[in-house]
């Protein structure tokens, strides 16, 4: 029977009925912490209108139990409605640890609920580990990533956590036979004080395959020199059914498909199972984004470039005289024998 | 009576000279109104910073070589000619009239006898000369214009008047020769041509078409006088002031902000910030348009033409909010209640525009009235600058020269690293040395330069230089920084800074290897007390070669299209150097590109361009395109920036591997 | 719409291009900063440049808050001579130690200190610490509406706002009204370059330091004992790798870097 009083929280992300993909794994995580401090509950909240069936994928996803909010007013996202709803439940059901993906919408929430709670948050955590007595550590990565911080909360619950996006794999589904609590959503938001409203989210979903998904990365930095050279990059990656990455040197000369290519510290954080990264000198911000990749190989003509440091496989050489080869020997090893 | 003159004011009647002398006072007062606006306009502008009237000799002597010699109208030869056909004769018949004007007004008697017979002569080349220059203008302008032209406004319409002046000229003449058939008539040989023309028409016919041609002749005379201050045609007086008011600093110096610190304004921001100097320049502008088609910006489809630059601040010193001439409708700013009035630097002139020069100074080399565009574009910059709206390659380049001493943003200890392997004297330990040796920015951080600026230590050393480099002691000398309008980090900043570290080790003489740094020390750091004797290594080079110190033998088989960086080029006249450097070398042939030395094309870098993503194609691919031409498998220079530009634009080509580029430095290098 | 008070938070952080450079101390355990230069956090250019642009429009102070040690002046020179009015430093041995809430509590008290307000504006995030926590914690802790990753702004007349603000791949339209606090991202505009000579003409603006006494926290609201979060073990992540270097002409790399592609099974 687990612990009620230390129950696990993990706060849903959906948008339009779609699970945010940080969701399954803050809940694979949450699931991981509480087997490791001796079983806890873990427990999931989804806010939303008409998102009933999502609550059935967040059991098999390892929640316990689902608290779903349902109500015309939490249709779309807004910092108010949604503030106020995870404050109330928090307080009534008083968890130990609260848990969000450290997505842009998780990165205003938080911050928002610890405030009116008046408890500690950690900020887009990379580690996260939960002792026996219930001390949750959340390690943190700050400078660019340079640097690792293990921080605390120990004296003020819940301990709150922001989980960043594509650090910890969800658990394989299993169909789980968790209770889903519906709430009485307008006793949760009488008297909100709405002061901002959403008028519509957009969502321009990119073309070409998402860099969390892609088996091969293709990344250009600011060594590429502009956008007649990023073609080729795009070529090569199409080539391999890859992705392309940037980082913000390139992101921000404009070359790119644009900022959910980026890769780095205020990017996307990507494991593929090779990354392949021309003109790329291999600033720290860059690089942490990179380090769970399989195989790093590195092109750059300057044998000093930083980024040999963090590679498998160093050419030093000018990408222009690399790719071209590359794209034609990859059409000709693909070619079948 | 006279021999063989002839009577003025023949066939008119008597009040015509009363009617003639009160439309002169009119055309006199039209004139001087126009005149008073146009002063009225220039006095718009600020006070000018330089001294503009000493040495009067020499102002007056480049007013006659430049002005009354058309020196620099002549550089080109068809419109050169067309322009000194129209300007001569234009000369002559104005000497012509006063002739007649004296002889009617003051009632000395010389149009007679054999000075008739010449004074006619003359008269009626002149007049033909006119017309053919006219002539062979409308056409060049109507059929073959050339893109830099353009036929707007009066530009046309001038033509037509001078056109109509000097046609109507001819045919009162005939009529008169027809109607009198006075002696010695064939001396007005074009007149006298077209008489037989007139055959068969009755004498009432001949004299009253003479009237009406004379008062058309004169009408149209007296408009083109009274118009001259409203129109094109006031380059004549404009143009003349403009040359004698010409700047005393040397070509490659800009113009210093003196006591900056108190400067309420920097820069441009409102035409009224240009000098009335400025302001007065651009009345003196004839839209030859041979700095449009010298720019480079302008050929490579960047929205700049240095005329327009010129043109816009004429069109925007002479607009005045006259609430008269407000249309109704025009848009009305809510707040204040005032016309809203497209702002000068942000609508009449664009960023783009002012950003896309590349300070390669073809324009002011071309300009035939001695306009300096350069130090306009400049100022407008340093009034984006001063406003802190600067396009996104400018301002990381600033700052990073303000923040790191250098346009990467490298850190400082970098700056050694091309010594790596290489026993370079440092003037911290050497102490006294003959010569400073300043690699810059460019030939202390970037790759490739790297390898120039160790190639010229090689060459140094060789030749017995005593030299030092300041190391970690180098710093940003400012010669992009000023010209990208940051007038207070050049003056105040890097300039200080140089100042002192030149005073520390007392130095006298410096070679440089970038055309910037070399420019700046010499032509702009004595603006502000830093003398020093700066050599480029391509003139350093050439003598050491000259004097045995150097001896190239081995034989560099390359075709060198040889490219001169407007730094060192248009800027400081080296063109030779360089040249004689690389004929030194066995095996070298330089190849000479269509546009080279004076008229050489800009690698793009200049002014910034370096750092700046602008609209339009790219300068180094057409210059890299012009090399190629000329079949050239080797591009020099001995320029760093010029350096990467070529190297930039071969890897583009794909050309890198067949085609070299290099500094001469290195392949004198090569060759020892 | 009236003329705006305008009130910009900014943070004095390490330069960002020396976190190459960041040393732990062996013996403490401490993070050794030296050597890295103090910079205005970049988000806050960003912050501050939209905040300028609407006192052009409207008129009004632009004022800067920022909780740092007094030497933080320097630093703050930067914003003065893009054009804020007027620079507020909070500065108390007290304070060291906040967290992100902490933090907000001595800004928001620095905030009521200057006077009524229209709107607050910060960095989305500092470059060092990156919790991006105080935008909306100072608006929470504020009373007013607040948002984060703002990426395109309007105020309109009234004082009515409409935002864009970034999420992955898409964005979210809101309406609101002033007051508001808000967090700007990077993308939302270019920072004005800042001449020499507006930098030295920003040498009279003041710039005021508040102790705590002066805004009135406590130390069980700031410093240490406000904050619920405590740090732990610093360390330096290690990302390096064998770092093998691929010799030989460009074919003969090209067909090692293909060998790997297919050992690894990404060859399609």
């Amino acid at each position: 029977m687990p612990d009620r009083k230390r129950a696990l929280w993990a706060v849903a992300e959906q948008t339009r009925g779609k699970l945010a993909s940080v969701t399954p794994e803050v809940l694979g995580q949450a699931r991981r912490l509480a087997a490791e401090a001796g079983g806890c509950e873990v427990a999931a909240i989804l806010l939303g209108k008409d998102v009933g069936a999502l609550a059935n994928d967040l059991l098999a996803c390892g929640a316990d139990k689902v608290f779903l909010v349902e109500d015309p007013a939490l249709e779309l996202y807004q910092n108010d409605t949604y503030g106020t709803v995870l404050h109330r439940l928090i307080r009534r059901e008083q968890p130990e640890v609260v848990l969000f993906g450290a997505t842009a919408v998780g990165e205003e929430l938080a911050p928002t609920v610890a405030a009116r709670l008046g408890t500690g948050l950690g900020a887009h955590c990379t580690n996260l580990a939960l002792a026996p007595d219930g001390l949750l550590t959340m390690g943190v990565l700050g400078f660019g990533g340079r640097l690792h911080t293990e921080m605390f909360c120990p004296d003020r619950r819940p301990q709150m956590a922001s989980v960043k996006p594509g650090m910890f794999p969800p658990l394989p589904r299993e169909e789980g036979n968790g209770e889903i609590l519906r709430e009485e959503a307008s006793a949760l938001l009488s008297g909100a004080d709405i002061r901002i409203r959403t008028v519509r989210i957009v969502k321009e979903e990119p073309e070409g395959m998402p860099l969390e998904d892609a088996d091969v990365i293709v990344a250009g930095g600011w060594g590429i020199g502009g956008k007649e050279n990023w073609r080729l990059l795009t070529e090569l990656a199409r080539e391999l059914s890859g992705a392309t990455g940037c980082t913000r040197p390139a992101l921000d000369e404009g070359w790119t498909d644009g900022e959910h290519t980026m890769i780095g510290t205020s990017g996307k954080t990507v494991r593929p199972k090779v990354y392949l990264g021309f003109g790329i000198s291999g600033s720290p911000h860059h690089t942490v984004g990179i380090k769970d990749a399989g195989v790093i190989i590195s092109i750059n003509s300057d044998p000093r470039a930083p980024v040999f440091e963090c590679s498998d496989y160093c050419v030093e050489a000018d990408f222009r005289k690399i790719l071209p080869l590359l794209l034609s020997e990859i059409r000709r090893a693909k070619v079948p024998a | 009576m006279k021999t063989v003159g002839r009577e003025i004011l023949w066939n008119l009647p008597p009040w015509s000279a009363t009617m003639m002398y009160a439309l002169f006072g009119a055309v006199v007062a039209v004139f001087a109104w126009g005149l008073f606006q146009r002063v009225g306009a220039y006095r718009r502008g600020r006070p000018e910073r330089e001294n503009r009237l000493d040495d009067p000799w020499g102002r007056t002597l480049d007013v006659l070589r430049i002005g009354l010699g058309q020196r620099k109208v002549l550089e080109r030869n068809f419109g050169g000619l067309m322009h000194l056909a129209v300007y001569s004769a234009f000369i002559a018949l104005f000497l012509v009239t006063c002739l007649v004007a004296v002889e009617f007004d003051l009632g000395i008697r010389i149009l007679d006898g054999n000075f008739y017979i010449g004074f006619k002569l003359f008269a009626n080349t002149f007049g033909l000369v006119l017309l053919a220059g006219v002539f062979a203008a409308l056409v060049r302008r109507i059929l073959f214009r050339p893109k830099y032209l353009t036929n707007d406004g009066d530009d046309l319409l001038q033509l037509l008047l001078i056109a109509a002046i000097g046609v109507t000229g001819f045919l009162i003449e005939a009529l008169r020769l027809a109607a009198t058939r006075p002696l010695a008539s064939s001396v007005s040989f074009a007149s006298a041509a077209i008489v037989p023309l007139f055959a068969g028409v009755s004498m009432e016919g001949l004299l009253s078409a003479h009237r009406a041609l004379w008062w058309t002749h004169l009408l149209l005379a007296f408009g083109f006088l009274a118009a001259i201050p409203m129109s094109k045609m006031l380059h004549m007086g404009a143009g003349t002031v403009n040359i004698f008011l010409r700047t005393s600093r040397p070509k490659g110096a800009l113009q210093p902000i003196p006591g900056i610190e108190d400067e309420e304004k920097i820069g441009v921001t409102d035409v009224e910030d240009f000098s009335w100097k400025q302001l007065l320049s651009s009345d003196a502008c004839t839209k030859c348009g041979r700095c449009q088609d010298e720019c480079p910006a302008h050929a490579a489809e960047m929205p700049l033409s240095p005329r327009d630059v010129v043109l816009k601040t004429r069109e925007q010193m002479s607009r005045e909010i006259d609430w008269s001439l407000v249309p109704s409708s025009a848009k009305l700013d809510k707040k204040t209640g005032m016309p809203i009035v497209t702002p000068f630097t942000f609508g009449v002139l664009s960023p783009d525009e002012i950003w896309s020069c590349t300070t390669c100074r073809a324009c002011m080399q071309s300009c035939p009235v001695l306009i300096e565009h350069i130090d306009m574009i400049v100022d407008v910059r340093r009034g984006y600058v001063t406003s802190s709206k600067i396009p996104d390659g400018a301002r990381t380049a600033l700052k990073k020269m303000g923040d790191t001493g250098n346009p990467w943003g490298l850190p400082q200890d970098d700056r050694i690293q091309w010594t790596a392997g290489l026993d370079v004297p440092v003037a911290a330990e050497k102490k006294t040395f003959e010569y400073l040796y300043w690699p810059g920015c460019a030939g202390a951080y970037d790759p490739r330069n790297q390898k120039v600026t160790r190639a010229i230590v090689g060459l140094l050393s060789r030749a017995g230089i005593d030299f030092a480099i300041l190391g970690l002691e180098e710093t940003c000398c400012g010669a992009f920084a000023r010209p990208m309008g940051e007038e207070g980090l050049f003056q105040l900043g890097m300039v200080e800074m140089v100042k002192e570290i030149f005073a520390s080790y007392n130095i006298r003489k410096v070679i440089t290897q970038c055309p910037h740094c070399f420019n700046s020390f010499r032509n702009e750091y004595p603006q502000f007390g830093v003398n020093v004797e700066v050599v480029h290594h391509s003139v350093l080079l050439r003598d050491l070669i000259a004097q045995g110190r150097l001896a190239p033998s081995r034989t560099v088989n390359l075709l060198v299209a040889f490219h001169d960086s407007c730094y060192l080029g248009r800027h400081n006249d080296i063109y030779d150097a360089p040249r004689e450097a690389l004929g030194a070398v066995p095996g070298i042939t330089v190849n000479e590109m269509e546009k080279s030395r004076e008229q050489a094309f800009c690698c793009g870098a200049g002014g910034g361009g370096m750092w700046l993503e602008l609209p339009g194609k790219r300068i180094n691919h057409l210059r890299f395109d012009q090399a190629m031409h000329t079949g050239a498998n080797a591009i020099g220079s001995a320029c760093p920036y010029c350096l990467t530009m070529f190297d930039d634009a071969s890897k583009f080509n794909n050309l890198d591997e067949t085609v070299q580029t290099k500094d001469i430095a290195e392949i004198i290098a090569e060759s020892l | 719409m009236g003329e705006l008070n305008l009130v910009v938070l900014v943070k004095p952080v390490p330069d960002p291009s020396c976190y190459d450079r960041i040393e732990i101390d062996p013996a403490t355990g401490a993070l050794l900063r030296q050597g890295m230069p103090a910079v205005l956090n970049p988000a806050d250019k960003h912050a501050l440049e939209e905040a300028l642009v609407l006192k052009e429009r409207f008129g009004g102070r632009v004022a800067m808050v920022s909780m740092a040690p007094d030497s933080a002046s320097e630093t703050l020179m930067e914003g003065l001579a893009m054009g804020a009015d007027e620079a507020c430093i909070l500065s108390d041995r007290a304070f060291a130690g906040s967290d992100s809430l902490a933090t907000s509590r001595v800004l928001a008290a620095g905030i009521r200190k200057i006077g009524p307000f229209d709107l607050v504006l910060a960095g989305n995030e500092s470059a060092d610490g990156g919790t991006a926590h105080v935008p909306s914690q100072v608006g929470e802790l504020l009373g007013v509406a607040h948002l984060a990753n703002v990426i395109r702004m309007e105020v309109g007349p009234g004082g009515s706002v409409t935002a864009r603000t970034r999420i992955e791949n898409g964005y979210i339209e809101v309406r609101g009204s002033l007051p508001m606090v808000v967090g700007v991202r990077r993308e939302i505009n270019t920072p004005r370059y800042t001449s020499l000579m507006g930098v030295m003409a920003a040498q009279g603006k003041p710039i005021r330091v508040w102790r705590s006494e002066d805004l009135g926290v406590n130390a069980a609201e700031a410093g240490m004992e406000g904050s619920g979060m405590r740090p732990g073990k610093l360390s330096r992540p290690d990302y390096r790798r064998k770092g093998e270097i691929l010799k030989g002409s460009h074919e003969e790399t090209v067909r090692r870097i293909v060998a790997i592609l297919r050992a690894e099974g990404v060859l399609g």
